[in-house]
């Protein structure tokens, strides 16, 4: 686990060509944003497994953002956002059987050139984690030790 | 020289036992002596666990006795073997995890409570599998054990081979892949779809969820090769610990061209119950939310 001080913690998987350019983009030219996300770089939407969200979530992030280029041509790489989009769907309502709210985990579409909507983005999502409950996983050691 | 087997049984349905007793090749070994079934409640006529050379252990751990009477069998033996999905990732009895344990109790007993000298044991907290109580030498999945994994258990302990499971996925070998990688226009039902599915084609690419993709060879495809889509009961690949991850990654590429989304989630209605069937504890959240997840006060910064 990283060891953070900033209250809530956010994780950002963007894809090289689009999100993850917009947010560089963002800083070059000094958007404000809040330092609560931490930006993972990816080759491609397409490129991220679903466990990343299991990972994160029971790591400590309280939610997770998932950045990649616009359908239907953006993609670098012709489908790979088309295959994010299935998968964020399949996975939403995954983790909501779960129990975990929609706000926990989001897709969204962002192009480089958009800046301004990285930041703003980035702004709404650190403001309903803030409102998200703090989450702990008991581990399994905690079932066996209640009877041994 | 004999080798003595203890099988000790946890929340399970005995079908592991079947599987065993029905190999023809173990039942050779019984009679040629090499193999003894010292303690068994299902197979043979023993009060008490002695001390064994192998342990295999069947079924879920769903109540307290469970762990403490795993933990004390786990003393007496000297090789500890984890036969079946429910022993390996929970099995089954796992989807229990989406449930607290006062719900079930109170579901099914009603005003009857678990206590430590009742007929009605207290149950553990949620499913865990058995690697977090006791150290497992071999894991052997499968519901039941299917007779190629049996058999390179059985090679390993009589004649000391290494055992290992495969380490590709069943399409490696379901007789049904042709390496069509074209996306599928229609997701449907499982269980509705099945009257008019054709059994010589692959089903993922008839749009019917089958679990192939994200699971553990083995079985040598013994479901698709029959007519059904495979449900994953090997369990995941050795390199990964969520069978429903494994699937979502699959089946988004597979599925990308169908508009609208809905129609997928339609495919697929309960994600929990179909994609990890048998591996829920065993993932990396292997609970719901208000089983095994504390709410913790925020610090303010």
């Amino acid at each position: 686990m990283i060891p953070v001080s900033l209250e809530p913690r956010v994780i950002a998987f963007t894809c090289t060509y689009c999100a993850y350019a917009a947010a560089e983009t963002a800083g070059v030219s000094k958007l404000q944003y809040p330092p609560h996300i931490y930006i993972i770089r990816l080759p491609c939407s397409g490129m991220f497994r679903s466990y990343y969200v299991f990972k994160a979530l029971y790591n400590g992030f309280d939610s997770v953002l998932w950045g990649g280029c616009h359908p239907p041509y953006d993609c670098h790489f012709i489908n790979g956002n088309y295959k994010a989009r299935v998968r964020a769907a399949l996975l939403k309502s995954y983790l909501n059987q779960l129990g975990f709210e929609d706000d926990r985990f989001r897709l969204e579409w962002i192009a480089a050139g958009e800046a301004d909507r990285f930041a703003s983005i980035a702004k709404e999502i650190v403001k309903k984690a803030t409102s998200l409950p703090r989450l702990r996983f008991l581990d399994n050691s905690e079932v066996v030790s209640e009877w041994l | 020289m004999v080798i003595n087997i203890g099988i000790v049984s946890l929340a399970y349905c005995a079908g592991c036992e079947v599987a065993l007793a029905s190999m023809e090749r173990f039942c050779n070994l019984i009679a040629d002596g090499v193999v003894r079934i010292a303690y068994s409640t299902l197979l043979v006529d023993s009060e008490k666990l002695e001390n064994v050379d192998v342990l295999f252990v069947t079924g879920s751990i769903r109540t307290g006795e469970d762990i403490i009477a795993v933990k004390e069998a786990s003393r007496k033996a000297s090789k500890i073997v984890a036969f079946g999905s429910c022993t390996c990732f929970g099995g089954i009895p796992g989807l229990g995890n989406m449930i607290r344990r006062e719900e079930i109790v109170g579901g099914v007993f009603g005003s009857v409570q678990p206590s430590e000298s009742g007929l009605l044991p207290k149950l553990a907290k949620f499913v865990i599998p058995l690697q977090s109580v006791v150290d497992v030498n071999y894991m052997v999945p499968g519901c039941p054990p299917p007779e190629p994994v049996i058999e390179a258990l059985l090679e390993s302990l009589v004649h000391g081979r290494e055992f290992t499971l495969p380490s590709v996925s069943i399409c490696n070998e379901c007789p049904l892949n042709r390496d069509d990688k074209k996306p599928v226009k229609e997701p449907r039902r499982r269980l509705l779809a099945l009257n008019d599915v054709d059994v010589d084609t692959c089903f993922l690419k008839q749009g019917v969820l089958c679990m192939g993709p994200a699971t553990l060879a083995g079985c040598r495809a013994l479901c698709p090769s029959r007519g059904a889509p495979c449900i994953g009961c090997m369990g995941p690949l050795p390199n990964s610990r969520d069978q429903a991850a494994d699937m979502i990654d699959a089946l988004s590429g597979v599925f990308y061209m169908i508009e609208p989304l809905e129609r997928i989630l339609e495919a697929v209605l309960d994600p929990v119950g179909l994609l990890s069937m048998f591996t829920l504890p065993y993932s990396t959240i292997p609970y719901h939310r208000r089983v095994g997840v504390e709410e913790v006060k925020r610090d303010a910064d």
